[in-house]
């Protein structure tokens, strides 16, 4: 939700209107969607606040560094499909049990974070 | 570099003139003796057969025994108390025994005389038979009560000379067809012991046929022009053990005939001279080759040679040195009465005429010399022959030694050498002297002149003898060095007493690369009877030659000191990556801090949004199960983590299958829990 | 017809179908392991060519000293006074495979030999592979054409050519891996869940470890990607299918050390980042999309859009500049290769002196994949009716592949499974229409086809098991959709029923043709192809180079010089003595004769390879410096002059030349060529007569017969009567195809004596000499 606001400080009437409608759309989604949506904006932060440091300091121990940001980016990415899966609205995944869902999600954080461990040297 | 190579000439040209016509043989002296107890060490005792070499050296050189009787009477005993010790054993340890005398039992040598003796009838080998020849020999020497007579000394005779070949040359087996001058020697050693162990007379035809034999075997002696006689094997044996064992075999059978051996005596003193002229060998083995055959030689029923040696063959004129002579046997004891002649004495170059009379050498007692006191003054500078003769005082000496008759000895006569006259001078191009400065070449000079491509260099001086005669040395060299370490070596020629060199830069500027500046004069005289030899440096030239034309040859660049391309070399630096450098610390950590503010920002967004636990199940099974995932999943990350800080791959995989089954077993059933649940709700 | 069914009846049809199909499978994986046999049949139980010594010497060492051993293992055995690294510089998939193996049979007590495993695992992973193919052609187009490509990959010449016992190489399990990497891809492309996606990135590591050609997945991906994007295909199964396997997979790669940094260095991968910057694009774009109404979103667009295609630019440059900024564009050479076929000939000699680089000739497309050659066509075609994700993959990957084995021979192995999918689409397409067709002429003739199935099916040569096979696909593939149907509302899958059902309106063909067609298609081009492929594995693929044979009219000959050779070398050499030989040798020479090598087939130092090619290329004495200076022992040439073995180094030579010049410019390829032809005849010129490859390979040739003729070449050789200075020979195999010299030592220049040897010396002169002699003692 970040580009849209700050473009609407840029432009004009109809940004904002466009804002508007957005947040009243983005207020509808459900409570569990939210938090994710949460989750992925910490991640993406975290992984932008790394890339920040990387360009001040250089990256030496740069399979850390790989690790730091790619692990973000893989858990906004997970999140992000579970998003996808859990939404209501997405008619492609109707029969997907959202817990089947949670389970994939889980599964599948943990063999990155495997990996992120392993990278990380 | 230079003068190294000019050192290097002169020791060589000395080599040559020493090498070249006859040369000097000293007696066995103190120098073996000191070899010996350096040679023969602790080690060289273990085998008896080395064990008997060293004894033996020491026996002859008259030193005294090192304290191994002990061990080595012990081996010897049970060697000979054993009954299938081989011949050969059996020989060396008797003739230990002779040395060492330990008290072997009368009974044992009978027992080992009787094998003996069977071994010799029975044997075919060449090498068995003279080791037990040899063996009963020595058993008789050592005690008379053993009866070592052999009773078919005959068959045994014959069966030894079936192996002799028609050159004087024996075979090793009646088997192979290899003839060999060292079996030749053993046979004929070992035809001595039968002759010594025969019970009744051999007849003395086969003596005769055996003589003929030995004259035979001399008739292929090989002589080296030093007057030296050997004899050589062109297998597997060195010319020294070949000319040794026949040597042995000679004097043994020379012991045990009755009447002499017809052996030209000048081949006994060529083969004495040959071992001799060996000087100090480098193992035992040769060592004791030599020593043994000189002291068989010594004692010798054909004819004891007797060596000339003279102490020192330079003689200086300043130093007034007179000439000495030496007569005595070659393990250095003194000769009969005798007379040493002078006969002639001429310069090395010319075969001429002799330059002295001929004149004797008066006897010295307490010191042993012949000597004689003043040269004749008609000797001068130079190297020469002078021809010494011996004669024995009373005439049954004659058939007991040889002194091979004429002896040749050449001799150094060194003196000073005057220089006279040295100039060097810069000339011009007509003759016409320009600058003219005197040498002292005795002395130091530091001449320094300066001539120009036009012009020339002149060198000259004169060189004269004691007696005025005129002198060339061996070398007599002019060399120039410039700065930058090129050289020039000249030589320079005389005529007559007068030596001079002409330097014509003119026609030199290409061979000294058109390089101009100041070169080093140095001049060489040397020669090796020349007292005085010298290697000078005399001053220096500025020359200043036209520029180079660009077609002309680049000077040489200066040849590398070879310290410098075979010494070590310089030691490599490995160069390591240089560390990446590290942020500040500070910078770090506040970006840690940064870090956590999304997460506080995580927490704050969930309690505004107000995460809600409504579905985390509330009746008691699923709630522990639900409980037991958590922690399951905590339980994955602890893993993690510690696999970051200190686990290796494997041991990770095996605990996160054992927690992935837990994990997935308690997920299954609270997800499944959920999902009823949900559809419940969905449903109702 | 589905409509006369019961279900019931459907569902047992179902399960008679999967029980069959399954048996099918069986029987194709044992087909495809044994096809592969033929090798062993005929010589033995022996590793083949030269890669895989190395990768044999490898497992060993692996299972001798563990993995960890393994990782950092130094070897000092090779590229001499180098040394390589192994354990960062091979990559580890194939060895870890065998050496997991091996340790899994020996932890069951079942004692096998490193090598037998090493010599079977190429047929074992080929059935693995044509399973793979199975699952993946049946994700895009049903079980039938599923099975009809896993009995065609069993049996595709091409692949058997990699993959016959005893080709231990890393194609040999990367094959498998490239197809179950696509089969889970599509599968999550299908399903859209997270589970798969991840085994989908754990099947690309797998490919990762396996092969360097793991590019191509990563490439081909991405573009698929994109291609479904840009046709409007995207949805968010394509989203789950795409974004995790960029993330996990750079990840998974970046692990293998062969790889590391450049996995995300290389550019090789930037076009898969590229994608996903742009697919997040897509995504967000949908995603405002489908919470916003229309009106709002064409604002949003605009904003939206603006916003993506500035941030597109701003990575798009940032690429160019780090693509610009990295050496040879950051594409290592095999890859530009691809990308230029003239590439490599131009620049990287070695590159292009292997025989697997060169561009292939048409003969051998028809050798290596004959009758599919036609079918691809029509598999593509099938592919467009009706035009799934799935498919549109097959057809990209079927284009690229055909593209790359245009480039490089090797790669006829990407384009095998790709050209068997396809016309086992083609194949069971063309059936199911035919068997519709007869089933519509005579609807009485109903229960034949799988009656004929049964009896067909008992016994067990494939091309006759494609008759029930492909029957059952018709059902199969009606019956998938509407179990899809049941399981979930798919569009796409939704299509191919109703398209069927027209179908069926429309293709009504004539019977005779109809039966004929399907005699033709499921006997006579089948069994042409089975006969074809079995011909292939039996005679063209199956000789391991190491053990030649040859038939003459007195029989067989046995050449097995090479091991002659190495055994030679490995009884009669210092443990630690260098062997100099062409590269293509090194890793032969370390594992068979345990000697260490200056240069091998892992040609990663040119310089090296240059150096030593610059030896051959010498004259003797220089050869001598470089070799002496090298601390070069022995030399090994290979000579085939005497049987007539072509591929040995008198006709390699040219490429040592190239390399050799490339790098030392006093090695000019016009010296050893006669106004422009290679000969050896008395025509050649003299650089090439004097030089040292010449002469070790024709040394004392002329003693063999009167006059010296070459049978590879067909020539007399030019210069006959010559001797060797600085070398000497020290063995020639049985057939002169492997000689070996040994360098000479260097000549001494003190003659240092001591005084007993000095005293032979002259007793043995003194026996030539006459008259007298200086006494040398003094």
């Amino acid at each position: 939700m970040v580009k849209p606001s700050s473009s609407s400080s840029s432009t004009s009437q109809d940004a904002l209107a466009l804002f508007n409608s957005l947040r009243s759309a983005y207020s509808a989604t459900p409570t569990a969607l939210k938090i994710i949506d949460l989750y992925v904006g910490f991640a993406v932060s975290t992984a932008i606040i790394q890339v920040v440091y990387m360009a001040l300091v250089g990256s030496f121990p740069f399979n850390s560094f790989l690790s730091g940001v790619l692990s973000c980016i893989g858990t906004a990415v997970l999140a992000v499909c579970l998003r996808i899966q859990v939404n209501k609205e997405n008619k492609e995944f109707k029969d997907l049990a959202p817990e089947r869902a949670f389970a994939d999600f889980v599964l599948c954080n943990l063999v990155l974070h495997l990996v992120i461990m392993n990278f990380l040297g | 570099m230079a003068t190294r190579t000019l050192g290097a000439l002169v020791v060589l040209l000395l080599a040559i003139t020493i090498c070249e016509a006859a040369s000097v043989f000293h007696p066995i002296s103190d120098s073996h003796r000191s070899a010996a107890s350096e040679l023969f060490t602790q080690g060289s005792f273990d085998s008896l057969e080395k064990a008997y070499e060293a004894l033996r050296s020491f026996e002859v050189l008259g030193i005294d025994k090192p304290d191994i009787r002990g061990a080595t009477c012990k081996s010897v005993v049970e060697k000979l108390g054993s009954s299938e010790s081989a011949p050969k054993d059996l020989f060396y340890a008797l003739k230990v025994n002779s040395i060492l005398k330990c008290g072997v039992k009368k009974e044992v040598l009978e027992g080992i005389a009787s094998r003996l003796k069977a071994v010799v009838n029975g044997a075919s080998s060449l090498l068995d038979i003279y080791y037990s020849i040899g063996s009963l020999v020595l058993i008789k020497d050592q005690t008379s009560e053993v009866d070592v007579l052999l009773a078919d000394a005959d068959g045994v005779f014959r069966s030894i000379k079936s192996l002799s070949q028609s050159d004087g040359r024996w075979r090793y087996s009646s088997d192979n067809p290899q003839s060999s001058t060292y079996a030749a020697g053993l046979a004929i050693e070992a035809l001595a012991g039968v002759v010594s162990l025969a019970s009744s007379e051999i007849d003395q035809s086969m003596i005769g046929k055996l003589k003929r034999d030995v004259s035979k075997l001399f008739d292929s002696v090989e002589k080296y022009d030093d007057g030296a006689f050997y004899f050589d094997e062109k297998v597997d044996q060195s010319p020294l053990s070949t000319t040794a064992s026949v040597v042995r075999g000679l004097t043994a059978l020379a012991a045990v005939t009755s009447e002499k051996l017809k052996v030209p005596g000048e081949k006994i003193l060529g083969l004495a001279k040959f071992f001799l002229g060996i000087g100090i060998p480098g193992n035992n083995k040769d060592f004791f080759n030599q020593i043994d055959s000189l002291a068989s030689l010594e004692s010798n029923k054909v004819s004891v040679p007797l060596i000339l040696s003279l102490p020192t063959t330079v003689l200086s004129l300043t130093k007034k040195d007179q000439l000495k002579v030496k007569v005595g046997t070659v393990l250095g004891s003194s000769a009969p009465p005798l007379t040493v002649k002078l006969l002639r004495a001429f310069s090395s170059g010319s075969k001429d005429a002799s330059i002295i009379a001929s004149q004797e050498l008066k006897f010295d007692k307490e010191s042993g010399y012949h000597v004689l006191d003043v040269l004749p003054k008609s000797v001068d500078v130079g190297s020469y022959i002078f021809v010494f003769e011996v004669v024995l005082h009373d005439s049954e000496d004659e058939t007991v030694y040889t002194t091979g008759g004429l002896a040749q000895v050449d001799v150094f006569v060194t003196g000073v050498i005057n220089i006279e006259n040295a100039e060097i001078s810069v000339l011009e191009s007509d003759k016409s002297v320009e600058t003219q400065k005197k040498l002292d070449l005795a002395g130091e000079n530091a001449v320094s002149l300066s001539a120009n491509h036009l012009q020339k260099l002149r060198l000259s001086f004169q060189l004269t003898t004691p007696l005025g005669h005129a002198f060339k040395p061996h070398q007599v060299f002019l060399k120039l060095t410039h700065e930058t370490k090129v050289e020039h070596i000249f030589v320079v020629g005389n005529s007559g007493k007068k030596f001079e060199k002409i330097l014509d830069f003119l026609g030199l500027v290409d061979k000294f690369y058109y390089l101009s500046g100041s070169y080093d004069l140095q001049l060489t005289v040397g020669d090796a009877v020349m007292e005085n030899s010298f290697l000078r440096a005399i001053g220096h030239i500025d020359l200043d030659l036209p520029e180079a034309p660009e077609k002309a040859t680049r000077p040489p660049s200066p040849a590398v000191n070879p310290l410098l391309k075979y010494g070590p070399k310089a030691e490599i630096s490995h160069i390591f990556r240089v560390p990446e450098k590290l942020p500040p610390n500070h910078l770090s950590l506040a970006f840690l801090g940064l870090l956590l503010l999304p997460l506080i920002g995580f927490l704050v967004g969930l309690l505004r949004l107000g995460v809600n636990l409504k579905n985390f199940p509330t009746s008691a099974v699923p709630a522990t199960f639900g409980i037991l995932f958590h922690v399951g999943i905590a339980a994955v990350l602890l893993l993690y983590v510690l696999f970051w800080l200190k686990l290796d791959l494997f041991t990770t995989l095996k605990w996160l299958g054992l927690l992935g089954v837990f994990l997935l077993f308690v997920g299954h059933r609270i997800l499944s829990h959920l999902a009823s649940t949900s559809s419940k709700l969905k449903s109702a | 017809m589905e409509g006369s069914e019961t279900s019931n009846g459907t569902t047992l049809r179902n399960a008679f179908g999967n029980v069959l199909s399954f048996f099918i499978l069986i029987l194709i994986g044992v087909l495809a392991f044994s096809i592969r046999l033929f090798s062993v049949i005929k010589y033995e139980s022996v590793i083949h060519e030269f890669d895989p010594y190395f990768n044999y010497r490898v497992t060993q060492f692996l299972t001798k000293n563990g993995i960890y051993d393994f990782w950092n293992w130094f070897d000092d055995r090779t590229w001499y006074p180098l040394g390589r690294v192994i354990g960062g510089t091979v990559y580890p998939g194939l060895t870890l495979t065998a050496g997991t193996l091996w340790w899994l049979l020996n932890s069951l007590n079942i004692p096998l030999s490193v090598e037998t495993i090493c010599v079977f695992t190429a047929p074992i992973f080929s059935a693995f592979t044509s399973w793979a193919a199975y699952l993946l052609t049946r994700e895009v187009k049903g079980a039938g054409a599923g099975l009809t490509a896993a009995a065609l990959i069993a049996m595709v010449p091409s692949y058997i050519s990699r993959s016959v016992a005893g080709s231990y190489d890393n194609e040999a399990v990367a094959i498998f891996a490239l197809v179950f990497t696509f089969y889970l891809y599509i599968k999550t492309l299908n399903t859209g869940s997270l589970f798969y996606a991840t085994l989908n990135a754990l099947a690309y590591f797998y490919m990762v470890c396996s092969w360097g050609g793991y590019t191509f997945i990563i490439n081909l991906i991405p573009m698929h990607v994109l291609m479904c994007i840009v046709t409007g295909r995207y949805s968010s199964r394509l989203y789950i299918a795409y974004a995790p396997l960029v993330v996990l997979g750079t990840l998974l790669a970046a692990l293998v050390p062969v790889v590391g940094f450049n996995a995300v260095m290389t550019s090789e991968h930037f076009a898969s980042f590229l994608v996903f910057i742009i697919i997040h694009v897509v995504a967000f774009v949908h995603y405002i999309k489908g919470v916003l109404a229309p009106k709002m979103f064409k604002v949003a667009v605009t904003l939206v859009l603006s916003i993506g295609v500035i941030v597109c630019c701003a990575v798009i440059a940032v690429l160019v500049a780090l693509v610009a900024s990295s050496p040879t564009k950051g594409w290592s050479g095999r890859s530009l290769s691809l990308l230029d076929p003239t590439y490599a000939s131009k620049y990287i000699p070695i590159i292009a002196s292997v025989s697997e680089h060169q561009p292939p000739t048409w003969p051998s497309y028809f050798m290596d994949i004959n009758v599919l050659a036609f079918l691809v066509p029509a598999g593509i075609i099938a592919c467009f009716s009706p035009l799934s994700d799935a498919s549109s993959f097959v057809i990209l990957y079927i284009v690229t592949s055909v593209y790359f084995s245009g480039v490089m021979v090797r790669l006829m192995l990407v384009l095998a499974p790709a050209a068997c999918i396809t016309s086992g689409i083609a194949l069971s397409e063309a059936f199911e229409v035919f068997t519709r067709s007869i089933k519509f002429q005579l609807p009485g003739l109903q229960g034949i086809s799988p009656v004929k199935a049964e009896e067909t099916s008992s016994d067990s040569t494939v091309p006759l098991n494609e008759v029930p096979k492909t029957d059952k696909s018709g059902e199969t593939l009606k019956e998938r959709p509407s179990r899809k149907n049941r399981k979930k509302e798919k569009e796409p899958v939704e299509k191919p029923s109703i398209k069927a059902r027209i179908e069926k309106k429309l293709l009504v063909l004539p019977l005779e043709g109809s039966v004929l067609a399907i005699f033709y298609l499921c006997c006579w081009v089948p069994s042409m192809c089975m006969v074809h492929c079995v011909w292939a594995a039996a005679e063209a693929y199956s000789a391991p180079s190491i053990v030649l044979t040859s038939h003459s009219h007195d029989g067989l000959h046995v050449f097995d010089d090479f091991r002659e050779a190495y055994a030679w070398l490995s009884h009669n050499t210092e443990v630690d003595d260098k062997v100099a030989s062409w590269w293509d040798y090194g890793y032969q020479t370390t594992a068979m004769a345990n000697r260490t090598v200056i240069v091998d087939n892992n040609t990663w130092n040119n310089t090296h390879i240059a150096t030593v090619g610059t030896a051959m290329s010498s004259p003797e004495k220089a050869a001598w410096e470089i070799f002496n200076s090298l601390d070069v022992k022995y030399v090994l040439v290979v000579f085939g002059g005497l049987v007539g073995y072509p591929s040995d180094d008198i006709n390699k030579f040219l490429w040592m030349v190239r390399i050799g010049g490339g790098v030392f410019p006093h090695i000019k390829e016009p010296d050893y060529l006669r106004d422009g032809q290679y000969r050896i005849d008395n025509q050649a010129t003299p650089t090439m007569l004097n030089c040292l490859m010449y002469k070790l390979s024709y040394y004392r040739f002329v003693d063999t017969d009167g006059k010296g003729f070459d049978r590879v070449r067909r020539t007399e050789i030019g210069k006959k009567h010559f001797k060797l200075t600085h070398f000497e020979e020290v063995f020639t195999t049985h057939h002169w195809m492997v000689r070996i010299y040994k360098l000479k030592p260097p000549k001494n220049r003190i003659r240092g004596k001591t005084k007993k040897s000095k005293s032979k010396s002259t007793s043995t002169i003194s026996g030539k000499r006459s008259g007298t002699k200086k006494n040398p003692w003094n």
